[in-house]
């Protein structure tokens, strides 16, 4: 019996449910000195002296490192290299590391932090991105034509990167247009809140940086650490323990090149964990942006042509991946509806903030949003329902996004028609009464396409290791899908494949936990692997059984003769053999998403040209509010998504889950705020509100198959892509029930109330 | 997040501990410590002594005084025994419904009557009830027992009348006539959070059953101190019990000053004062005129 489509038990589970999986927080090394970081009081300075004589000479302290400890210059994904460890002459948001200290205890290092003397003359803080863009307004880099890029980039000042996509003719399409309709709307920022705070431990050892933390994506931990500490990659070996969550905040190097460079210096391991205050004040949150949508339509209700302007707030600096994934908002806003003529500029602009970073389902939620909101705005003016005005404009298989990219296995309308049977859209809105509401949100989406490695060996006892840089981020992809998928290719139980520990050292290169591509990108690669290793078993067994090795099968850990059950082979016995006649049986396998044709021309300042594996989703909300207080109360949920083929329903099903609650959590509570003078509000989970399971409505999950052809065994991403229609699909839901559209993320009581009573306001006029 | 060095003092019977409060200098005292750890935990307290009262005899309990016509509740009396309380339930159902809102079942099970009244927290359950109840607070020391008025017990943020050296020992509640009206609102962003606004609502119908013979209605969340909206009180004692007259009551809500902060804003905070008063009102009305069998949590 196949094990693809079961939901086999996770192989960290029971570990992780009694509390005996060490996590990176957990981790430590003998002699393991305390680090702590001096960040910046204020949002923006300039540094006249920074003197940490006095520190250094502090009981107990055995480094201290600043700036002139870490010379280099880097960016998420070496994007855009603005970015140094350590704050140089210039503070650039308040919370930027400035100095660190490493010491025998966390009494003494805070000590050595508090006497740390830095002198600054505080400069006009840059807030907000319009500010930010405004001529005559501060630079934040003023080096900024300095910077090294990974590709060239349109940018200038304070605006960091830009990104555009045009094709057709737009403005021909508008005067052509039977309407044109305008919309502006914002977003918060939204922290990943991952249970474990960052954490990192770092040796030095025989010249070269070991550092363990819980990264989702450990070789791109190790080429930033080498980046700004301007050594090898290979200098450094990035060695993962159980991670307790990351969401997209644990992608990039963040406490691990303090804690290597401190360790270096101190000739001593060092530990530094962040507070979760430092979470909330310092990691990378989702940006906040203002996204401008101006859309002509004919009076059908058929798109003709989008103008769409997305500013997104980088922060300070490119630390996070807001730079990178520029581009992936013309994507997304193109990808779901034939729109014959575009024109999307994605602004990504400095401001003196903490930098953003980033978040499951990346620069999309926030689009979708827009777009959704927007699109209802063009139903209610044409009088088209809502749900026919999506219909009517769905990208079809066969047809092309705004890229260029002809989207052949799209599956949209079928995802749309799946949700439809789970909460039949005619009877929702035969039952409409005043506010409660319903909308429904289709969506395109990728599988990140990045490359990855493995090595898949058969052990002497019959049993088989892939070794594997794949970081478990807790989807369960390595603890269940890659075991799964090579459990399938040769035959053996479950149970009976194993995966080594993250390291970077051991395995090949792995492009991380990221874009729902584990096991998509592991698994194709870990299936090649097996396939070889499968090829090695037949070839021994072959001659064990004196018979062709196209007679052979493998099935319940043993090599057979087709038909004759009583010709086999134990697998130990083929590795046993092996072993004597040819060499250990083990074999490599390697993958990154083959070419897709796609209109290169239409797109400049773009690190993501295009959708990989792309994934086919519709979501379907409904709600009602209370007219009194403005709470929004989420009554039923369903998903279609698409997920090429299910390897662990379970597990996928566990995905869904989580993101739409994540979602909820994006679209009713969270709002990691600034003050007006540049500090994080939010710096605990009393006032950063996360949604609870009393805030979860029933969730209908339907699962669809709709193979990939270079998916491992047909497999899309899955874990990624519930989180983005969420916010769209309740804000919509929440304007049907109010009868007023929303313009604002979050949906708080105190915005609903007051859409609400203006909403009466203008309808009593 | 541990707490800063303290003394801990640990003793048997109340005459221990008021000589205790009356000897050490900067002493709490913790009962369920729903409140204060997590104040100590953040170093936003920061006391020389802490004098746990757990073990001390015959501050827990609930006595029923008959000629008086109150209900006296010990101080260390855990809010879960009152919410599953039978008697409360029947006779003074308030109680029980106000503490349903305070935290999560976990909070309750440790969080005492006395421990929420003496933190006096701006949006406290515990608080607006006892407005709302005209409560009789009894604060012992080594000079004497003393009987404070609810109304003269608040005197800032988190700041009551009580003396270092003094103690709180029970409150005693004025007992309604059988089959009264009563209602607990409140809003938070979400359950177990800090309300923003809550109400409690006490209400006597005549003898006719239409026209209220008294009520009252006490608000927190509005400022550092519940507020008792006398004004709404005024307008419908003796008055008719229709819905005109409760939602005119409730309006008057929308007069009193709130402060804005962080968890809402000012006027937020005012249109829920109206709104839970005005569900208040009916929620108690409908008590009153149709009595059921209280429901037991």
């Amino acid at each position: 019996m196949s094990v693809i489509g079961t939901s086999v038990r996770r192989a960290d589970g029971d570990d992780k449910v009694r509390g005996a999986a060490v996590y990176g927080m957990d981790y430590t090394e003998p002699g393991a000195l305390t680090a702590r970081v001096l960040r910046s009081p204020v949002p923006a300075a300039r540094i006249r002296r920074l003197d940490v004589t006095a520190a250094a000479a502090m009981p107990g302290v055995r480094a201290v490192v600043t700036a002139a400890d870490a010379p280099g210059r880097s960016g998420m994904f070496f994007a855009l290299r603005d970015q140094t460890l350590f704050a140089t002459d210039e503070i650039r948001y308040a919370g930027e590391p400035v100095a660190a200290v490493a010491a025998d205890t966390a009494a003494q290092a805070e000590a050595a932090i508090a006497a740390i003397e830095l002198d600054l003359e505080t400069l006009d803080a840059v807030l907000d991105v319009e500010t930010a863009l405004d001529d005559g307004t501060r630079l934040i880099h003023p080096d900024w034509e300095s910077y090294e890029t990974l590709v060239p980039g349109p940018r200038r000042g304070n605006l960091a990167w830009e990104a555009r996509t045009e094709r057709g003719d737009v403005e021909q399409a508008f005067r052509e247009a039977h309407l044109v309709v305008e919309d502006e709307y914002r977003s918060q920022r939204q922290h990943q809140n991952s249970i474990e705070p960052h954490a990192a431990v770092a040796r030095y050892e025989n010249g070269r940086y070991v550092v363990h933390t819980p990264t989702q994506f450990p070789f791109n931990v190790r080429g930033r650490v080498a980046q700004l500490l301007g050594v090898r990659p290979s200098d450094v070996r990035v060695v993962v323990p159980t991670i307790g969550g990351g969401f997209g905040g644990k992608l990039d190097a963040m406490l691990e090149p303090i804690a290597c460079v401190l360790a270096q210096r101190a000739g001593r391991p060092v530990r530094l964990l962040n507070t979760r205050a430092e979470e909330l004040r310092t990691c990378g949150p989702r940006e906040n942006a203002v996204v401008r949508l101006r859309t002509a339509v004919a009076a059908d209700g058929t798109i003709l042509a989008q103008d769409g302007l997305i500013i997104a707030d980088n922060g300070a600096n490119s630390s996070g991946e807001t730079v990178a994934c520029a581009n992936v908002a013309p994507l997304v806003l193109g990808g779901s509806y034939r729109i014959p003529n575009a024109r999307y500029v994605s602004q990504v602009v400095y401001t003196n903030t903490p930098p953003t970073a980033a978040f499951r389902g990346v620069n999309a939620p926030y689009c979708v949003f827009a777009q959704e909101m927007h699109l209802d705005h063009i139903a209610r003016e044409l009088g088209v329902d809502r749900r026919e005005l999506r219909m009517r404009n769905l990208l079809r298989a066969g047809e092309p996004m705004v890229n260029g990219q002809q989207l052949d296995d799209a599956y949209l309308v079928e995802a749309m028609q799946t949700v439809d049977r789970l909460r039949p859209w005619g009877e929702l809105t035969a039952a409409s009464r005043p506010l409660r509401g319903h909308a429904v949100v289709p969506l395109t989406w990728i599988t990140n396409p990045g490359p990855g490695g493995a090595g898949v060996k058969l052990e002497e006892d019959g049993t088989v290791t892939v070794a594997s840089a794949a970081a478990e981020i807790g989807s369960g992809a390595v603890a269940t899908g890659i075991r799964q998928i090579v459990a399938e290719q040769l035959g053996v139980r479950f149970e009976d494949v194993n995966v080594s520990p993250t390291d970077t050292d051991a395995a090949a290169y792995d492009n991380g936990a990221q874009g729902s591509r584990t096991t998509f990108g592991m698994g194709n690669a870990a299936l090649e692997a097996a396939g070889k290793v499968r090829e090695q078993v037949l070839d021994v067994a072959a001659g064990l059984l004196e018979a062709d090795p196209a007679d052979l099968e493998l099935v319940a850990n043993a090599v057979r003769v087709a038909g004759v059950p009583d010709r086999q082979l134990d697998l130990a016995t083929v590795a046993g053999t092996a072993l004597m006649t040819r060499g250990p049986i083990s074999a490599t396998g390697a993958f990154v998403a083959p070419p897709i044709p796609f209109d290169a021309g239409c797109m400049t300042g773009a690190l993501f040209t295009h959708f990989a594996a792309a994934t086919y989703h519709a979501h379907l909300a409904e709600v009602e509010v209370d007219p009194d207080t403005g709470r929004v109360t989420v009554l039923r949920y369903a998903v279609a998504q698409d997920v090429g083929r299910a390897i662990n329903p379970q597990m996928i099903e566990g995905q869904i889950h989580g993101g739409v609650v994540q979602g909820i959590g994006y679209a009713l509570f969270e709002d990691l705020r600034l003050s007006d003078d540049g500090h994080v509000v939010d710096e605990s989970l009393e006032t950063y509100r996360l949604p609870t399971s009393l805030d979860v409505p029933p969730i209908d999950v339907a699962i669809l198959e709709n193979p990939c052809p270079y998916g491992p065994l047909g497999a899309k991403g899955a874990a990624e892509p519930s989180i983005i229609p969420v916010a769209a699909v309740i804000a919509c839901a929440v304007a049907d029930a109010i009868g007023t559209p929303i313009r604002q993320l979050p949906l708080t009581p105190f915005a609903v109330l007051r859409a609400l009573r203006e909403g009466r306001r203008s309808r009593d006029l | 997040m541990k707490p800063p060095p303290f003394h801990y003092h640990d003793p048997r019977t109340v005459e221990d501990t008021l000589h205790l409060l009356s000897e050490l200098d900067d002493a709490k005292v913790i009962a369920g410590g729903q409140s204060l750890m997590p104040m100590l935990n953040m170093r936003l307290a920061q006391p020389g002594h802490l004098v746990d009262i757990n073990r001390v005899d015959g501050l827990a309990g609930i006595g029923w005084y008959e000629p008086e016509q109150v209900v006296r509740i010990g101080a260390a009396t855990r809010q879960r025994t009152i919410e599953k309380d039978p008697d409360l339930a029947r006779r003074y159902p308030l109680l029980p419904e106000a503490i349903s809102h305070i935290g999560h079942f976990q909070t309750r099970n440790r969080g005492t009557v006395g421990g929420s009244l003496a933190h006096l927290d701006a949006s406290a359950e515990l608080v607006a009830v006892a407005s709302a109840a005209e409560a009789t607070l009894y604060a012992a020391s080594t000079r004497a027992v003393r009987a404070i008025p609810m109304a003269d017990f608040p005197r800032g943020h988190l700041t009551t009348d009580l003396t270092s050296d003094e103690l709180l020992v029970a409150i005693d509640v004025p007992l309604w006539p059988d089959g009264h009206g009563y209602a607990f609102e409140e809003f938070a962003r979400r359950h177990g959070d800090f309300a923003l606004v809550a109400a409690a609502v006490l209400l006597e119908l005549d003898t006719t059953h239409r026209s209220i013979r008294r009520c009252r209605v006490s608000l927190v969340g509005l400022g550092p101190a519940p507020i008792r909206l006398t004004k709404a009180e005024e307008l419908l004692n003796g008055g008719v019990a229709d819905d005109d007259a409760l939602r005119s009551a409730a309006a008057l809500a929308r007069n009193l000053s709130a402060v804005g902060d962080d968890a809402a804003p000012a006027e937020y905070r005012l249109a829920l004062a109206e709104t839970l008063v005005r569900r208040g009102l009916r929620r108690a009305l409908r008590r009153a005129t149709q009595p059921t069998t209280p429901e037991v949590n």
